[in-house]
Formats: C-alpha cells, sequence, structure tokens
C-alpha cells in the first residue's frame, strides 16, 4: 500500500466527494427497503445439534474459514441455507457485483455451516465468498423484528479477533478459535459473554459499546478497537 | 456556531434549543450520513436520536463553547453504532448506486469509485475523515470527538488516504495527488 504522503490522494479531492455525497441537510424520511421478506420456515433442528463440530478438516474454503473451529467440517444438510436465505444471497451477490475493482467477489451460498444460534434464536451461518472473504448471514426467527443478513468481512487471519454488531436490545458477533469471551459495561455493570462454538451474544438494553474488551483463551485482553 | 444560543439552551431555554437544534441539524445528518454510508436509511435514524440526545441532554453539556464537538460527538457514536450494524448489509451497495443517481446527477466515474472506496473503509477511518474534512473539525477536535490521540487522528487520515489511492488506481483512476499541506489545513 503507498504510504508517501505527496502520493496520496488529495484530501480535497476525499472532502469533494464527501460534500458531493452528503446529499440533502434534513432528516429524510426512512424510505421503505425492498428486503425480501422472510419466509416463515422454521428449522426445527437442535441448534445444539448443528452446533457439534465433526473436527474434520475441511478443503475448501479454508482462507475464509480460518480460525473457525466451528465451520470446519464437511456440510452437512443441516448447514444449507433454506431457499429464503438462498434468495437474501442471491441479492447481497447482486450488490456486491455493483461494487467497482469487485473486491469482494461473490458469496458462494452452496459452502455455508452454521455455526451457533443468537439467544434470541437467529441462526448464525458462515460462508466464503470468490475471493475468500468471510461472509457471515444471521437468520433471524420468523417472529423476530429484526431483518435477516448478510455482512461479509475479511477473514479472521487479518482483522479484528471478533466481529461486533448491536441491534435493539442485542449485542453479539462471531469471534475467532482464541477468543474465550467478550466483556463490556452495562447500567447494571460489567458483564462477560462466553464465546461458545464461535459465536457470542447478549440480550440486554444498554450496552457501551466502547467499552468491548476481548479475552483470549491465554488469559490475555484486548479492547474492540472498531474495523 | 453561537455560543450564546447554545448557553441559553443549556440554561432551559426552549426557543434556542430549537434554534440550536436547527444549526446543528445538517452537520449531524451530514456526518451520520457519511459515516454510515449515504444510501442507508438507518444513517438518517441514526441522526434523528443523535438529534433527540441533544434535546435531552443539552442541560449537562459541560463546556457552551464547544458545543459542535460535543453534538459531533454525540452524533459520532449514533452513527457508528448503526454503521456496525449495517456493515454491508445486502442492499447497501444497490442503495449506494441510486444514490449516485440520485443525488449527483452525471458524478464521474472517479467520484463513485471513490465514494463506494470510501464505505468499504473500516469505520475508525472513515468516522475520521469525515469529522476532519466534512464537519471542518480540527484535529484535536477529531481526536476528542472519537476519544483517541491526536496522532491517531493523523495516521487514521493518512491510512484512509493510502487505501482510497490504492482502491481508485485498482479500479483504474488516478487520483489528484497534493503534498497535504496544500488542503485542509
Amino acid at each position: 500500500m503507498t504510504t508517501d504522503a505527496n502520493t496520496l490522494i488529495s484530501l480535497d479531492e476525499i472532502g469533494s466527494m464527501l460534500h458531493a455525497y452528503a446529499g440533502a441537510s434534513e432528516p429524510q424520511t426512512a424510505r421503505k427497503r425492498s428486503r425480501r421478506p422472510m419466509r416463515t420456515v422454521v428449522l426445527a433442528a437442535a441448534a445444539a445439534a448443528a452446533l457439534a463440530v465433526t473436527g474434520v478438516a475441511i478443503a475448501a474454503s479454508l482462507g475464509a474459514f480460518d480460525g473457525i473451529s466451528a465451520a470446519s467440517h464437511p456440510q452437512t444438510s443441516t448447514d444449507q441455507l433454506d431457499s429464503a436465505m438462498a434468495a437474501m444471497v442471491a441479492d447481497a451477490n447482486i450488490g456486491l457485483a455493483s461494487i467497482p475493482g469487485d473486491p469482494d467477489g461473490q458469496v458462494v451460498a452452496s459452502d455455508s455451516r452454521l455455526i451457533g444460534q443468537l439467544v434470541d434464536g437467529a441462526r448464525i451461518y458462515v460462508m466464503p465468498t470468490t475471493k475468500d472473504k468471510l461472509c457471515i448471514v444471521r437468520q433471524t426467527t420468523p417472529s423476530s423484528e429484526e431483518y435477516s443478513g448478510v455482512t461479509c468481512i475479511d477473514p479472521f487471519s487479518q482483522k479484528e479477533p471478533t466481529t461486533l454488531e448491536s441491534t435493539m436490545g442485542l449485542t453479539f458477533g462471531v469471534a475467532r478459535d482464541d477468543v474465550a469471551s467478550i466483556s463490556f459495561n452495562t447500567p447494571s455493570g460489567q458483564v462477560t459473554v462466553p464465546v461458545k462454538n464461535n459465536v457470542w451474544s447478549y440480550q440486554g438494553s444498554g450496552v457501551d459499546l466502547s467499552s468491548v474488551t476481548i479475552n483470549f483463551q491465554d488469559g490475555s485482553s484486548e479492547p474492540f478497537t472498531g474495523q | 456556531m453561537r455560543v450564546s444560543l447554545a448557553r441559553r439552551a443549556h440554561a432551559g431555554d426552549s426557543a434556542a434549543l430549537n434554534e440550536l437544534l436547527a444549526e446543528l441539524g445538517p452537520i449531524v445528518v451530514r456526518t451520520a450520513r457519511l459515516i454510515v454510508g449515504s444510501g442507508s436509511a438507518s444513517a438518517e435514524d441514526a441522526a434523528q436520536d443523535a438529534l433527540l440526545d441533544i434535546s435531552r441532554d443539552i442541560g449537562k453539556l459541560r463546556d457552551t463553547s464547544a458545543v459542535k464537538t460535543w453534538a459531533l460527538r454525540i452524533a459520532t457514536r449514533r452513527a457508528l453504532k448503526v454503521a456496525r450494524r449495517e456493515r454491508l448489509l445486502r442492499l447497501r451497495h444497490t442503495e449506494m448506486a441510486e444514490d449516485i443517481e440520485e443525488r449527483v446527477p452525471g458524478a464521474p466515474g472517479q467520484t463513485a469509485a471513490l465514494k463506494a472506496a470510501f464505505d468499504r473503509l473500516p469505520l475508525r477511518l472513515r468516522a475520521t475523515a469525515v469529522l476532519r474534512l466534512q464537519a471542518g473539525l480540527s484535529e484535536e477536535e477529531t481526536a476528542e470527538v472519537l476519544g483517541c490521540a491526536v496522532g491517531t487522528v493523523k495516521s487514521n487520515l493518512h491510512d484512509a488516504r493510502a487505501r482510497l489511492t490504492a482502491a481508485l488506481t485498482d479500479a483504474g483512476y488516478a487520483p489528484t495527488v497534493k503534498p497535504p499541506e496544500e488542503a485542509h489545513q
């Protein structure tokens, strides 16, 4: 990556772009999103059973799944997305294809692995992209007011040891194998949530996201810095 | 930003508070929109939440002369929270593409590519760039808003420029190159 300041893009060009895209200054009415409504498909298989890891190494997609033992098994029928989720991933791929330079590639839904479940019942799947990015799919329950969604990031070998997402009353993430737990402050004091099968979650409001600390298996800790 | 207005609002003058919110509104909205991603409806929610926070907490403001920095700290926190949640949600890029058509008719391909690259920056870099280059905060004020050292602000901005330069170059564009001391100092 270029580091000499004299060869870098000017601050003027960035500033001009930001001003151009800041748009109208008044809050707009939130436009209705055309998210495909989730079909009320309930996968009855117990998540705990799905979380049982065979320990069998996989060859395909190892780069994207690096550091996620819960995904290191041959795909089973439990790992496969239902049709509604597969359609959502197909939509995500349309969006990814529109990014100049195609930095992330396309999500390979056929390589999905179910790794866990959040405290609110949402299922967490991981899958690679054609460029070995790690995509995390959250499938909310039919009764949830939250949307299902896809997030694609660099594999854990190249980024923070955990992801962090926070929605109404729910804070959660997918963490690398060497992460034991996640701590943060809440109005009722500090909370530590264990990582199970690479997934952690906490249900409760008032989580101070600036206080999130990653606790490793070796006893060390570091603050979550927010990529 | 009129400090006298902030003082009156701080003292409980509701008319002054309304006037203050009207003054702060545009910068709060733009900041949230650019940190979250201008195609996201959640950015507008974040801005509205930030304005509500400001309205509710104005009485707790310690230094009325720093009301803009204080307001932007609230807006940035709200925006970062939403951005973490929203990161690459599935419609984001298609909405962004719509915005190119809706808000910047005839935007050159390079500007569109730069925005796309900007939306893929790590959040801390995006927030730093927005606060410095769009909100017009100083390095010291930006550090205060983000809760980091001034040196971190400098390195974040340098990192952002390096990543954006690489992204534009990879996409076949030639970024405008200018020494940093010639711009926004």
